[in-house]
């Protein structure tokens, strides 16, 4: 998406009166807060020479045309959307109202109100200043900052390039702006985009959840074939019985009479056997046929369902860490454990039903009409009723199951997270407190189920007697006929036979209702994180590098958790293979954000990041997580074994390979000092080790892959200093030849460091070995003379 | 690559008065001390004013004085009124305020108006529509800073109760709205809000 916006009509006019001859336009950006801080349009043109912005239309307006004029500025197609159009009308696609029109194109009295324009020359810094929910593009003419406009979050991405490269201009470089910004709105529907650059569900011609419910089947075609021949089976079957109950009131049990049509069968006791062994037969053919399709649903909801989880956890396995960032853990685990139980459930017992009842319905409806149609037509009045109502109870209880989904969701998540965390509860004695929390969701949970439930029964009992009133109706009309002689008795009760098949479908849609709203809550929730875009892993033509030399470039790399916030600023460093860094800097400066972007846990805002001269986006992922080895700062290890979990980094590895990892990594004597050694449980997340032995674990892990490029954030830091310089020890002999970043708070850790790296928010503010540091009286030197083991890294030193 | 000398070439905003009060952090405290150990001073003593391009500046009297101060609320969701924090340019601590009343009326209204400046939430005053899909909420409302359409995932931490009746909505950009008192809306609006409660 451009970064550019051309400007509007008036802005254009203004720009006209104010545009210096020689001045050459670099850039015109439009914001979407206006001077008073309402929502609107004001413009910023960076030239060569100045920086000037521009308001919009009349100042100040007032709301209401505000939100008309943008609506109409998303519409226009021929400016991006994200300029005015992240807000204004509702759908962002509705004409645009004349007299916003003429307001727009009418020129402004007074050409100069609201105008700023600053030489480029008196400038110092542009940057932009996050407030909540927005920000701010400011200047500084030497010491002092000029707020330029504001702007909404929505257009922080776009406006941390704008200053980006007003800073170029201000500096005496040249001009270079990416034109990557995120795209916000559907270009063809001008609809906001839940995800960035996604594309539009509604102009993705959105199929029916059914429809790809049944996409999922496709492994299991045979036996649903299968199934529906046995489902249309029993539909048939189950019509028979009232037919046959009319023959045998009819034929039967009712004297012929006088003048009347000829009744060969009138008190055959053997035509009666016969009709009451076909009702019989047709019970049991129902039930064998209910058998073999609940037996056939259940494979066929049960691989769907399996297909389905799959496809999920592969999906949440394959998503970038921003996104895990967003989700709680408990909320996601719901979705892949009870969502997915929640569609088999339907899956394989309410679906059955709802196409049974679904045939039944039609084939009912076309008897019931052959036999009596005034008859049929009139007791099928509630039947509106009835669908009206069953219609509201569905849309209300899609809205309490989401609602149930939610409180579920909170409340696993809570009882996960207060068992994980139970050691901190009980340290700081806050079980009652936790005890309360849960009671509180666990109440949460039970209010909402309640008052579904409450809905629900209240609704259906109406529903009930609504759907009573058809068969009040078949015997007060039926029986006129019947007693008018215009109808058999028998057929008065095959009717009211048939209608009871015929609502009890209605009311089972209801119970179905749901089971369904409850399964596609669930299955929205699924297919949103299936369609949340992946980490491109290996794909397209990205470049495999079978060995990586271990030369690590940083270009002008920007990048935040937040876009509008960086938390890296414009960070360059060049790394030569084998190169050891270290990287200091306070607490939340940005290191381990730095070294995640190596591993492209996350990618740069801008810059670039180099690997062996090519851009890590282009190298598979495969192959640069293969190649690349990492301490976390927080070790983590699985459930398992202690080799199992040194093994994890590669799973062939031979008993010698993982004794030589876990060596260098100091960890071997503790292990073997446990009684089952190397086979010993962790527990899960390893919490029947030490911290520090998680870490040196870790260590071996990392080491055991044999990286090119090593990463050691805050390895050894919960080591004691022996240990600690017996790792490094080892390490410093692995080290050689691979390229290595250590974090590390305490100093005397980085001390086999070729260059340190200081940071400190999110810049790069020294680079040097330890001694050209020292020499400069830096930050680093700072750094140094408050650790107290300055005097000693001094003797180290020489 | 960016070095030292870049650093120093950035605007020093705050005023070399502020240096020492690093220093003065790592040694004992003395009863002198403007800033007590919970960041509060004598509110009495601060004053905010105004200098060129409406840059907002703090002084704290007879101890320092800060040429770019900002107003944040210490907790914007539990204490809207109360509980303010004058930081300097680079959020470094100036001062914490228990009770803005307690400032003089001018500063008062200064501390007001760059509170307004740091958080930029719209109120909310009519729900055009809210529409579902897929859990995921689009949103056409009137603010009181204009109309705004916006989208928002339906999660705990973007549908937040910040008192009985009084919510706020976070949308996928952080954008925030705010809802003083649901039970004011008008009834369309209110039914449309129903689609998320
Ligand atoms: N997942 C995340 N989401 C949002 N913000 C984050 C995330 N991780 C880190 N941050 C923020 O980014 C900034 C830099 O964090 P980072 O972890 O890189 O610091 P660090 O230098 O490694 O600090 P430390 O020495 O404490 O480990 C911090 O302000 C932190 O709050
Ligand atoms: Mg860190």
């Amino acid at each position: 998406m451009p970064i550019a916006d051309p400007l509007s009509p008036a802005a254009e006019q203004r720009w006209r009166h104010l545009a210096q001859p020689d001045e050459e336009v670099l850039l015109t950006v439009a914001s979407d807060i206006a001077a008073g801080g309402h929502y609107g349009e004001r413009w910023l043109v960076i030239t060569n020479k100045r920086v000037v912005v521009l308001p919009d239309g009349r100042v100040p307006s007032p709301p209401g045309a505000d939100g008309r004029r943008n609506g109409a500025a998303g519409s226009t197609g021929s400016r991006p959307a994200e300029g005015g159009g992240t807000h204004g009308s509702p759908n962002g696609h509705v004409a645009e109202a004349p007299e916003a029109r003429e307001a727009r194109d009418a020129p402004a009295a007074g050409t100069a109100e609201g105008v700023v324009a600053l030489a480029i020359e008196e400038l110092t810094e542009a940057k932009t200043e996050p407030v909540v929910g927005g920000g701010r593009l400011e200047v500084y003419t030497g010491n002092i900052p000029v707020p330029l406009l504001e702007y909404s979050s929505s257009l922080g991405p776009k406006f941390s390039e704008v200053a980006r490269g007003l800073q170029q201009v201000i500096k005496g470089n040249p001009f270079l702006v990416s034109d990557d910004i995120p795209k916000l709105r559907c270009e063809r529907c001008g609809r906001l985009l839940p995800e960035k650059n996604m594309t539009c569900s509604r102009c993705v011609r959105k199929s029916a959840m059914l429809a790809r419910l049944a996409g999922y089947m496709r492994p299991v075609m045979g036996l649903s074939l299968l199934l529906a021949v046995a489902t249309g089976g029993r539909t048939l079957v189950q019509l028979a019985p009232p037919y046959l109950q009319k023959l045998i009131i009819d034929s039967v049990l009712t004297p012929p009479v006088p003048g009347g049509t000829l009744k060969p069968h009138y008190g055959d006791f053997g035509m009666l056997a016969l009709l009451v062994l076909g009702i019989a037969a047709a019970g049991l053919g129902t039930t064998l046929l209910m058998m073999i399709g609940s037996w056939l649903a259940a494979i066929v909801g049960t691989r769907i369902t399996f297909e389905i989880r799959g496809a999920l956890y592969r999906a949440l396995e394959r998503l970038p860490l921003t996104f895990h960032n967003k989700r709680e853990h408990g909320a996601l685990m719901s979705l892949v454990t009870r969502d997915t139980d929640m569609l088999n459930y339907f899956l394989v017992e309410g679906m059955p039903y709802l196409v049974t009842n679904s045939l039944l319905l039609v084939a009912i409806l076309a008897i019931l009409l052959s036999m009596n149609w005034r008859l049929a037509l009139l007791i099928l009045i509630p039947a509106p009723l009835v669908i009206a109502g069953g219609g509201f109870i569905w849309r209300r209880m899609r809205v309490y199951w989401n609602r149930w989904s939610q409180s579920w969701a909170l409340f696993s998540a809570h009882l996960g997270e207060s068992l994980a965390g139970i050691r901190v509860s009980k340290a700081f004695h806050q079980e009652d407190a936790e005890i309360g929390r849960f009671d509180r969701r666990n109440e949460d949970l039970a209010q909402v189920t309640i008052r579904e439930g409450r809905f629900w029964g209240g609704s259906f009992a109406v529903l009930n007697f609504i759907t009573g009133m058809g068969a009040y109706i078949a015997w007060l009309a039926g029986g006129r006929e019947v007693i008018a002689g215009t109808m058999t008795l028998g057929e008065i009760v095959a009717f009211v036979g048939y209608l009871w098949l015929l609502y009890g479908p209605l009311q089972w849609f209801n119970n179905i209702y749901q089971w369904m709203s409850r399964a596609f809550a669930g299955a929205e929730r699924i297919f949103e994180v299936i369609d949340t875009p992946r980490e491109a892993f290996g794909s397209g033509n990205a470049a495999h590098i079978e060995r990586i030399r271990g030369e690590v470039e940083f270009r002008d790399v920007t990048f935040g958790y937040d876009k509008a916030k960086p938390v890296l600023k414009d960070v360059s460093l060049h790394v030569e293979p084998g190169e050891m860094i270290g990287l200091v800097g306070k607490s939340g400066a940005g290191k381990s954000t730095f070294v995640n972007l190596i591993c492209r846990f996350y990618e740069p805002d801008h810059g670039e990041v180099l690997i062996d001269g090519h851009n890590v986006k282009d190298i598979s992922l495969e192959c640069l997580r293969e190649q690349v080895g990492v301490v976390l700062q927080e070790p983590f290890l699985f459930n398992g074994t202690i080799a199992e979990n040194i093994r994890y980094a590669r799973p062939e590895a031979a008993e010698r390979e993982v004794v030589v990892a876990a060596r260098a990594a100091n960890a071997h004597e503790f292990i073997v000092g446990k009684p089952d050694g190397y086979d010993t449980q962790v527990g899960e997340k390893g919490s029947r080790l030490s911290v520090g032995e998680k870490q040196r674990i870790s260590i071996a892990r990392a080491i055991l892959r044999d990286p090119r490029i090593l990463i050691l954030d805050e390895a050894t830091a919960s080591v004691d200093t022996e240990t600690e310089k017996a790792i490094q020890e080892a390490l410093a002999r692995l080290v050689k030849g691979r390229t290595t970043f250590a974090i590390a708070h305490r100093l005397s850790t980085l001390r086999n460091a070729n260059r340190l790296v200081v940071f400190d928010e999110g810049c790069i503010v020294e680079v040097g070995t330890h001694k050209e540091l020292i020499e400069r009286h830096g930050r680093y030197w700072k750094l140094v003379e408050m650790q107290s083991e300055v005097n000693k890294l001094r003797t180290v030193d020489g | 690559m960016i070095t030292t000398d870049h650093i120093t070439a950035a605007p020093t905003i705050v005023g070399a008065a502020n240096q020492p009060a690093e220093v003065t952090a790592s040694e004992p405290v003395t009863p002198q001390d403007t800033l007590r150990l919970d960041g509060s001073v004598d509110p009495r003593r601060v004053r905010l004013f105004r200098g060129p391009h409406g840059v907002l500046r703090c002084t704290i009297d007879g101890d320092r004085s800060v040429l770019r101060a900002k107003v944040v609320r210490a907790f914007p969701i539990s204490h809207q009124n109360h509980w303010i924090n004058i930081l300097d340019w680079k959020n470094k601590e100036v001062c914490l305020i228990e009770n803005p009343d307690d400032l003089d009326p001018e500063s008062r209204r200064l501390a007001g108006e760059a509170i307004d400046e740091h958080y930029r939430i719209a109120t909310i005053e009519r729900i055009y529509s809210i529409e579902n899909e897929y859990r995921t909420l689009f949103c056409d409302v009137l603010t009181n800073l204009g109309r705004r359409d916006f989208v928002m995932k339906w999660a705990s931490d973007t549908i937040v109760w910040l008192g009985p009746d009084e919510l706020m909505l976070v949308d996928i950009d952080t954008n925030r709205f705010r809802i003083p008192d649901i039970n004011r809306l008008d009834a369309h609006s209110r039914k449309q809000l129903g689609v998320l409660l």
